[in-house]
């Protein structure tokens, strides 16, 4: 029984001596020092740190600000080239033709008569004028107003 | 990251301590007060002076990183202990790719022989290094409350805040790392 104990007491001192080791190790000369200085670097390295990234921040805020306004203007320059030619499109020619009975339609539509037009009794249009010499002429009964000057009809006066 | 500050909020503290000082002035507090405490912790995991030291510059550039939040904080000990912790965990985790640097020998040779009582004269460097070994053996959570109570400064009830448990909690694990690292050092020493 004393054997084991022994034993036992001679395995806790070697432990005891081992964690022993730990408790009364010395740190190497200057430590504090060394931990001061590497605190002083990293703490300057910190601050340079934080200012390139402030710098690196604030130079993307300008790319992108600046690509936002280049994608905007390409917008513009397109939506206001695109609205330009719409408004300079002519309307499509051809025959204007309103709408039956609805009593609408613009002046310069294009207008069907309901019943056919008969042809007049001189067979020549209405438009047809007869031109002497390719002047244009004022017969002597015409009433004019006073004080209008008209070229004198060159044409035999009516007995 | 996320899980970092979701640790640090969970030391937010209602009455704060730490408060209309100046954040350099704080954290020089806390590097005078803690580099020492904090060193160990990461030597306990990784077994390396230079590891141990870049894991406790790191532990203050976390610091550094959080300043908006150190008024706010309840336990600082804890707080930057569980940092170290975990810091420690990650390296030695990357680490296990590369072949083991451990320094154990070094810091038996360097301690100073004062420091030393005169039963651990006897136990060399490759007995220490064979516990050790065994240490790694444990399960995680028994690993860390054995270590973590090997650190003078840490009470049993900081040690439970650091690893999110009671104390009772801690207690038992430390009796069950030491009755299983035990039963290892037997087993290995009747096989020899």
């Amino acid at each position: 029984m004393s054997t084991h104990q022994n034993s036992a007491s001679n395995t806790d001192k070697r432990i005891d001596a081992t964690l022993r080791l730990f408790a009364h190790a010395k740190p190497p000369a200057n430590l504090e020092q060394r931990i001061h200085a590497r605190l002083d670097r990293e703490a300057a390295h910190a601050h340079a740190n934080l200012v390139n990234r402030l710098g690196n921040f604030f130079f993307a805020q300008r790319m992108i600000f600046a690509s936002a306004a280049a994608a905007l203007a390409c917008c513009a320059i397109v939506i206001g080239s695109v609205q330009h030619s719409r408004q300079r499109s002519f309307p499509a020619t051809g025959i204007h033709l309103s709408s039956p009975g609805s009593g609408l339609g613009a002046a310069s539509g294009t207008h069907i008569a309901p019943q056919p037009v008969p042809v007049p009794e001189n067979a020549h249009s209405r438009s047809e004028r007869k031109a002497a010499g390719g002047r244009a002429t004022v017969s002597r009964d015409t009433h004019k107003p006073k004080g209008v000057a008209v070229p004198e009809s060159t044409e035999p006066a009516k007995p | 990251m996320s899980s970092f500050e979701a640790q640090v909020g969970g030391w937010f503290y209602t009455q704060p301590v730490l408060k209309t000082r100046d954040v350099s002035e704080i954290i020089t507090a806390l590097v005078a007060e803690y580099s020492t405490t904090l060193y160990r912790v990461a030597y306990s995991v990784t077994r390396n002076s230079a590891e141990a030291e870049d894991i406790v510059q790191e532990t203050f550039l976390r610091v550094l990183k959080h300043q908006g939040k150190l008024d706010e904080i309840r336990d600082a000990r804890v707080w930057l202990v569980r940092i170290a912790w975990n810091l420690s965990l990650d390296r030695k985790r990357r680490s296990k790719a590369r072949p083991e640097t451990e320094d154990i020998a070094d810091l038996v040779r360097t301690l100073a022989s004062a420091e030393r009582r005169a039963d651990e004269e006897v136990i060399s460097s490759q007995e220490h290094a064979r516990v050790l070994a065994l240490i790694d053996q444990l399960p995680e959570k028994e690993r860390q409350a054995l270590l973590l109570s090997a650190l003078e400064e840490l009470s049993t009830s900081e040690i439970a805040s650091i690893c999110s448990t009671t104390e009772s909690s801690i207690r038992s694990r430390i009796f069950r790392a030491r009755r299983e690292l035990a039963e290892l050092l037997n087993k290995q020493r009747s096989s020899r």
